[in-house]
């Protein structure tokens, strides 16, 4: 098994750099660049005006007008020898910093919602197969229909628009404005949790109405195996033999979803944390790639590309601990 | 406890009142805000009396009444810009050397108590109000204007070896400034500049006031050469002294304004400064300047509101609904069609709404690229615009568009403006198709089956629109909807073509845009003399003469053209504006200016301006009943929000 994971974590360094380059070639791609951006703003705000030689000094000044695999290489060294991830032009400040200082909400609001999705579609998964065809299945399904086909930041626009309309509440933001710069403490913990639940049940939707149709759908293959027919034959209880084998045979598929689960969850969130107000990863990567702050925006890109690699390790070592019958070849 | 408190300073300030009679400076006994009081007894900051000039700004307002200190402002805006968004802490940097007075028309002392001016207008020796201080208790002083202009601007490290093209620079030299002592300082230019006080009274103003030298020294390697290179080794983000200067100065070639609000050891003159930068969360907030230079008529240091937090948001539309819902005291530039929202939800929101006038020749410019490199050759024949201005049926935009608000007019000064001229804000404005036609028949004869017009050359004439998305409010879509129908019926193919504000800005760079429509700035007051965009091609921001802008504000640009003869004299006769050394010189040279806009007639207007609103919380006294919004006047500042205060 170690040898296993080893492997696979070595496979991913030369992934890794394949990514890197892509990234980068793809940031650098539309036209135009932080300076002219930066023109743009100084000849429409502060009544200067472009002289060539100004604009030199300021490619010369961000590296720029350097050939692009030179930049690359700079970037790509100073990130494996400094973790030095480049400079945000937009926000004068290192870009690892920007990235890191929203990590931490983002990471908070997908787990939460990848736990909420996991524990509303699987018991619900199981019901609706087991009670094929009954009422309950399909008002489960209709209601999972109807989360899969409503985007996230619609749902959300609609809350916050009935919040308002009913009660004349605001229920944006994650936490409340004395506690939004506060240090951390047991209070804006509690504040946290009267505002994360929005989020966390809004982000998760999407992701939970397709597990529960992968759940209900692979459960129904199994329960009509010859396994359960012998199983209930020999007397064992219902839910005891549902649980211990055609569940754990269903959960296969469940689990190799993991590996995309995570990155879409990060990149699933921006949308509805720009319509929310979240202070996490989603509208600073927006942003970055608006005025073309273009080692923000890589930053972010290594970062998603990262979670997905290691989701997918994740899911293979669980794959092939949950089923013994998958070898480590 | 804090209450109480403040009630006690109030009593004590109005007893104190019959004691002391006002004469504005001398014998004025100086009361301080509650929260700086409890610093100034933990001895954190000197006393009052050292922390203001020895001669304040008072503020007298008509509107205005003695306020109390304390509370809290909180404002949303939108976007991820501190600067620009945090417009209430922005738009009260409006206050450089002069100020405008509140009719637009002139400016006031400020910083400088006082300006003598030679008699051509091309020497300025400023007296600084004496003891103004930097919001870390430096004071402000001559030499802060010469760095500023002297080691900064002039330093052909920082500016890329040339003085930057713009305000600074009327002639072909960069003026000089020469500290003649603390609290004097002269700025010389090789050309009359009969503007500069008028210029500096605006936007471009607050850079001259916001190089504090003490602070910025320690990274300019003329001032510190030894240390210099600890200092760029610590920053990761610099490679050599100039890059790290720029990313430390808020002004300057290669600066970036938002410093100010990003960096809290940045010293600045502002009524608040910023405390807590927006970072990675969604907030910042400014508390107010303890060595703040206005007092009220009682000698109470302004301002009265202790401290203004900011709130980022994404989604214009999450914002106005926690404003309707009541999390804010104000927001800054609301939706016109929004603003019945505010009226229907006064009760949860807690604001009144404050209708004002805005600052505008005209609601919206249509133009079309006199000098594009294939259709310039049409639109360049007046009746084409001629023609193409009686098309429009005005009185339907302005009602469908624009709620019915707005008198017809081109864009113009206005009817109060001393600068009004009729035939310019008058001239075509019929709606008529007959007429339309006779004039576009003179240039386009010809059309095809379908009735469209045709080229000279047989081609069917389709003039593409390109009309930004980032419209500031002014539903540029909603008009240009309706012109492609009016054109069509005129026998002219219009096609809309929507784009971002940088895609925009491209077309406009490398001159391939045909035609657009955009603002109509020049309306109130003298705005037109330094906003002249719509009467003479001398800016970025104007369509119909766009390579000749080009050409006139940066030579080395190859998208520029020579503009023929007529609009050199026209540019010429602007910079005499620009130079005239008295105001009714200056007036006399711009009703000239306008009347060739008028008898050129480059622009097509609309309708005058509609108004606008400010919702603001109801418990906030000492607001003006209405003020002029606008660019070129300063935003909000015109209401002086340093007066503003909380009656609860």
């Amino acid at each position: 098994m170690a040898k296993y994971i080893l492997k696979r974590l070595l496979y991913m360094i030369p992934m890794m750099f394949i990514i890197s380059l892509l990234v980068f070639v793809t940031i650098q791609l539309p036209p135009g660049d932080y300076v002219s951006t930066m023109i743009e703003e100084m000849r429409n705000l502060q009544g200067v005006n472009w002289t060539p030689q100004f604009e030199e000094a300021m490619r010369e000044r961000y590296g720029l007008n350097e050939p692009i695999l030179v930049q690359y290489g700079k970037w790509i060294g100073n990130i494996m020898l400094h973790g030095d991830f480049g400079y945000s032009f937009q926000n004068n400040a290192p870009s690892q910093e920007i990235i890191w200082d929203r990590l931490g909400m983002t990471v908070l609001i997908a787990l939460a919602s990848f736990i909420f999705s996991w524990m509303v579609a699987l018991p619900i998964g199981i019901y609706s197969a087991v009670r094929q065809y009954s009422i309950g299945d399909y008002i489960f399904s209709i209601i999972g229909f109807i989360g899969m086909a409503t985007p996230g930041f619609l749902i959300a626009l609609a809350l916050l628009y009935l919040a308002f309309s009913q009660w004349g509440i605001s229920i944006s933001g994650l936490f409340s404005t004395e506690y939004a710069d506060a240090p951390w403490s047991f209070a804006k913990f509690i504040d946290l949790l009267k505002h994360i639940w929005l989020p966390m049940v809004i982000v998760g939707t999407a992701g939970t109405a397709g597990l529960i149709r992968i759940m209900r759908a692979n459960l129904l293959d199994e329960l009509d195996k010859p396994y359960v027919d012998t199983a209930r034959a020999k007397g064992m209880p219902e839910w005891r033999l549902l649980l211990k084998y055609p569940v754990r045979h269903a959960l296969n598929p469940f689990i190799s979803t993991l590996g995309w689960t995570l990155p879409s969850l990060v990149a699933g969130e921006a949308i509805v944390s720009i319509v929310l107000n979240l202070p996490t990863t989603g509208p600073v990567y927006l942003q970055a790639l608006r005025v073309q702050d273009m080692y923000v925006a890589a930053g972010f890109l290594m970062l998603l590309s990262f979670l997905t690699m290691m989701g997918t390790l994740l899911s293979d070592i669980l794959l092939a601990w949950l089923d013994p019958r998958i070898r480590y070849q | 406890m804090k209450l109480r408190m403040m009630l006690l300073v109030v009593l004590i300030a109005v007893l104190a009142l019959p004691i002391s009679p006002i004469t504005a400076q001398e014998g004025m006994t100086y009361s301080e805000s509650p929260m700086l009081a409890e610093r100034v007894a933990a001895g954190e900051l000197p006393p009052i009396e050292e922390r203001l000039p020895e001669n304040p700004r008072v503020i007298e307002m008509p509107w205005a009444e003695i306020g109390t200190y304390g509370g809290e402002l909180r404002v949303p805006f939108g976007g991820d810009s501190p600067f620009w968004g945090g417009q209430m802490v922005f738009w009260s940097a409006w206050r450089g050397l002069v100020n405008w007075n509140q009719e637009y028309t002139d400016w006031v002392p400020n910083l400088a108590e006082s300006v003598d001016v030679n008699e051509d207008a091309s020497e300025y020796v400023f007296h600084l109000r004496q003891g103004v201080k930097w919001s870390d208790g430096v004071p402000f002083t001559a030499d802060d204007i010469v760095f500023y202009i002297e080691d900064i601007m002039k330093n052909d490290a920082i500016n890329g070896g040339n003085f930057p093209e713009g305000w600074l620079l009327p002639g072909e030299v960069p003026p000089v400034a020469e500290k003649i002592d603390d609290y004097t300082v002269k700025i010389t230019f090789d050309v009359p500049y009969g503007m500069f006080l008028l210029n500096m009274a605006g936007w471009d103003g607050w850079q001259m006031t916001a190089a504090p030298k003490h602070y910025l020294e320690q990274f300019h390697i003329d001032y510190n050469p030894d240390g210099i290179d600890e200092l760029i080794a610590q920053n990761t983000a610099a490679s050599d002294w100039v890059s790290l200067f720029q990313l430390k100065t808020a002004v300057g070639p290669g600066s970036d304004q938002s410093v100010v609000m990003r960096d809290v050891e940045y010293p600045t003159l502002f009524p608040w400064i910023v405390v807590q930068p927006l970072g990675s969360g969604t907030q910042f907030i400014a508390e107010r300047n303890p060595y703040y230079y206005w007092v009220d008529a009682a000698g109470n240091q302004l301002p009265y509101i202790d401290r203004i937090v900011e709130t980022a948001y994404q989604d214009e539309e999450t914002l106005l609904l926690d404003v309707l819902a009541g999390k804010f005291d104000t927001m800054p530039n609301p939706a016109n069609e929004n603003r019945p929202l505010f009226f229907q939800n006064a009760e949860t929101s807690g604001l009144e709404v404050y209708i004002l006038p805005r600052e505008g020749g005209g609601v919206v410019s249509i133009m079309f690229n006199l000098t594009h490199p294939e259709m310039g050759e049409l639109f360049s024949q007046k009746d084409f615009r001629i023609g193409m201005s009686h098309a429009i049926d005005r009185q339907e935009i302005v009602d469908i568009v624009y709620f019915g608000e707005g008198n017809l007019r081109q864009v113009s000064p206005n009817e109060d403006s001393p600068l009004y001229n009729e035939q310019l804000s008058t001239q075509y404005l019929e709606y008529s198709v007959d007429l339309a036609n006779e004039y576009l028949d003179k240039v386009l004869p010809d059309k095809d089956a379908d009735g469209w017009r045709l080229l000279p050359n047989g081609e069917k004439l389709s003039i593409v629109f390109t009309v930004q998305t980032g419209d500031y409010g002014l539903n540029f879509l909603g008009v240009a909807e309706l012109l492609k129908e009016y054109y069509a019926a005129v026998g002219v193919d219009i096609i809309l073509d929507v784009v971002d504000n940088d895609i925009w800005s491209n077309r406009r760079d490398d001159n391939t845009m045909e035609a657009t429509i955009y603002t109509g700035e020049g309306g109130v007051g003298i705005t037109s003399i330094f906003d002249s965009r719509y009467f003479v091609p001398n800016s970025g921001s104007q369509i119909r003469g766009n390579a000749w802008a080009i050409w006139y504000l940066e030579k080395d640009n190859p998208a520029g053209v020579e503009p023929p003869q007529h609009i050199k004299d026209q540019l010429a006769l602007m910079e005499r504006v620009r130079q005239a050394p008295t105001s009714e010189e200056r007036i006399e040279l711009m009703q000239q200016v306008l009347q060739v806009a008028a008898d050129e007639f480059w622009v097509i207007g609309i309708a005058s301006p509609p108004t606008t609103f400010r919702p603001l919380n109801a418990k906030i006294a000492n607001v003006p009943e209405s003020w002029i919004d606008g660019w070129p006047v300063g935003g909000v500042a015109i209401a002086v929000p340093e007066q503003w205060y909380f009656t609860e």
